[in-house]
């Protein structure tokens, strides 16, 4: 994988407060999930990369240049902070054509730039009206145009989501999955986990300033092989399946959570994926839904914090 | 066939050069600082400035009207307090805004250096202090040429002199009010310190004179420089300071490393959350 960012014992210290301990991930092409809990260091990790921290001990190299400091490289990378970070007075129109401007576009071009990312983000109706008179949705909406209107290769989202409405939420995803599907990478932040499940399966998790996995969610999954995996299964008959199932030397316990349901604890989930046709084809037995719940984000990131 | 991961394709465009980036920043800042309280000590100044001058020369002229005449209003205490005025009024939340409200970090995530986004800065308040400093000065010189209270030779000189002591006013007060604005998130603390600064300096300095009478003592006074400089330009008469000249490096050397003072510390800035 080539590392679109990469970040090598970044450490960064507020005080005694460690911001970052050490944290080393790569961050390859396309999307990728930075998950972690309030005050895990994502917002630190975001600072340093668009060059507002300076990193205490380690690395931050983004597009294969340093982070920190001022550089010609960074008109590439569009970044939306987490923080409001608006100026009030300006009218939303302005504030992007004066960031825009500040990025190196010419008057004109500026102007013609700021309506196609105004249009994107659904705030043309409101381009006129001052920044303090705009929702905390909105305000969201307006900083992800100010970020993706020089058209960057990398766009460093910082809790992109915070505050936007159902409907907005879903077309941002939308926009965020197609500037992935034509070539632009993008490092997506959020504590909300099914967000970025709906995003990418190609995460980092941080938590205490640290990493603690990465890659594909279902990879880290089954590399977690000290805990059974939970499988839920929907049946007519849940006790039936569950005296098949317990003659199984991988099925470490068995639940009953309501009726027609069982829970299944399975210590070799390819194996039970695997062999329940065969049970369910042999004992007649009618299986309507199987479901693996804790192959997703938020099982696995609760394990692997130990909160879990 | 084969699959391959999309490319971003970057477009060619050409970029303004850093001059325009810095216009940009410029402007927003002009239009930032226009509040209702920059517009009322603006038209104060020029009110003021302009009446006592038009008064001196047109209304009641002493004979012969000279240069030294437009010296009036610069030789005592109420130009250099509306400057003041209007720097605290600008210059409190310049950069002090843009920290408190961490937006900084959008024009510094741009490809500018920190150079630039001061330079605009320093120019969108030079923008306000100038017009303070400079406009009443200018403005009546032509008004009362147009009067024929005195003649345009006079009325070129004394602009003349009104742009290079006003240059001279807008370079130390611009200086001091990003060095002040730049050191908190808060704007208030910055008007305040710029006002506590500078009045507390003149004090110091008086009640110093009055103690030591030591006569090198006035030069460490902001305003007694900028006297001694206007005394010095508008040809005044039987008021000559002993070193004007000095007065001038003083207030501009000030002025500098004020706004040194300020690269640099910004350049230690981390805009930290809470």
């Amino acid at each position: 994988m080539t590392a679109v960012v990469e970040a090598l014992g970044a450490t960064k210290r507020y005080g005694e407060v460690l911001g970052l301990n050490g944290f080393t991930a790569q961050f390859g092409p396309g999307i990728t999930g930075l998950v972690g809990p309030n005050g895990a260091g994502k917002s630190t990790f975001f600072r340093l990369l668009a060059g507002q921290l300076r990193p205490d001990a380690g690395t931050v190299t983004m597009l294969g240049h340093p982070a920190w400091g001022p550089s010609a490289f960074r008109r590439r990378v569009g970044y939306c902070p987490e923080h409001s970070a608006v100026f009030d007075w300006m009218t939303g129109e302005d504030f992007v054509t004066t960031l825009l401007r500040v990025d190196g576009y010419s008057r004109a071009e500026a102007r013609e730039r700021t309506q196609r990312a105004l249009a994107t983000v659904d705030l043309v109706d409101a381009r006129h009206r001052r920044l303090r008179a705009y929702s905390k949705g909105m305000r969201q909406r307006i900083k992800i145009a100010q970020a993706i209107a020089h058209d960057p290769e990398l766009l460093l989202l910082d809790e992109p989501l915070n505050g936007v409405d159902p409907v907005g939420r879903s077309r941002l995803l939308t926009l965020f999955g197609d500037l992935a599907r034509s070539g632009h990478h993008l490092i997506v932040s959020s504590h909300v986990l099914y967000e970025i499940e709906r995003l990418t399966s190609e995460i980092v998790m941080i938590t205490n300033g640290r990493a603690l996995a990465q890659g594909n969610v279902h990879q880290i999954r089954e590399l977690i092989s000290n805990r059974p995996h939970t499988i839920e299964l929907t049946t007519s008959d849940p006790r039936a399946l569950a005296r098949a199932l317990s003659e199984w030397e991988h099925v470490t316990a068995i639940e009953f959570p309501g009726p027609g349901r069982l829970t299944v604890l399975s210590r070799t989930p390819a194996e039970f994926y695997q062999r329940l046709p065969e049970v369910v084809v042999k004992s007649g037995i009618d299986v309507t839904g199987v479901r693996g719940a804790d192959d997703n984000l938020d099982a696995v990131f609760r394990y692997l914090s130990g909160f879990g | 066939m084969s699959i391959a991961p999309p490319r971003y394709a970057a477009e060619s465009i050409v970029r303004v050069g850093r001059g325009s980036r810095i216009a940009a920043i410029f402007e927003r800042e002009v239009g930032a600082r226009a509040g209702v309280g920059t517009w009322l000590v603006v038209a104060f100044a020029f009110l003021s400035n302009i009446l006592v001058l038009l008064i001196r020369i047109v209304i009641f002229p002493s004979e012969p009207v000279g240069l030294s005449a437009f010296s009036t209003p610069y030789g005592g205490t109420l130009w250099p307090l509306e400057i003041l005025l209007v720097t605290a009024a600008t210059g409190a939340g310049s950069i002090a805004e843009d920290l408190a409200s961490r937006s900084i970090t959008l024009y510094l995530s741009r490809p500018i250096h920190l150079v630039d986004y001061l330079g605009g800065k320093a120019a969108g308040l030079a923008f306000w202090i100038g017009l303070v400093a400079m406009g009443p000065g200018v403005v009546a010189a032509i008004m009362a040429a147009a009067l024929g209270g005195v003649s345009a030779s006079i009325a070129l000189s004394a602009i003349l002199a009104c742009v290079g002591l006003g240059l001279l006013a807008t370079a130390f007060f611009t200086g001091l009010a990003l060095a002040l604005s730049a050191w908190t998130a808060r704007a208030l603390y910055a008007g305040v310190a710029i006002f506590g600064l500078i009045l507390g300096l003149e004090i110091s300095v008086l009640a110093i004179w009055g103690t030591t009478g030591n006569a090198q003592i006035p030069y460490l006074s902001v305003f007694v420089d900028l006297q001694n400089v206007a005394y010095y330009v508008f040809q005044s008469p039987g008021i000559t300071s002993t070193y004007p000249g000095l007065s001038a490096v003083y207030v501009g050397a000030a002025g500098a490393f004020l706004i040194l003072l300020t690269w640099l510390r910004l350049e230690r800035v981390e805009v930290v959350g809470e």
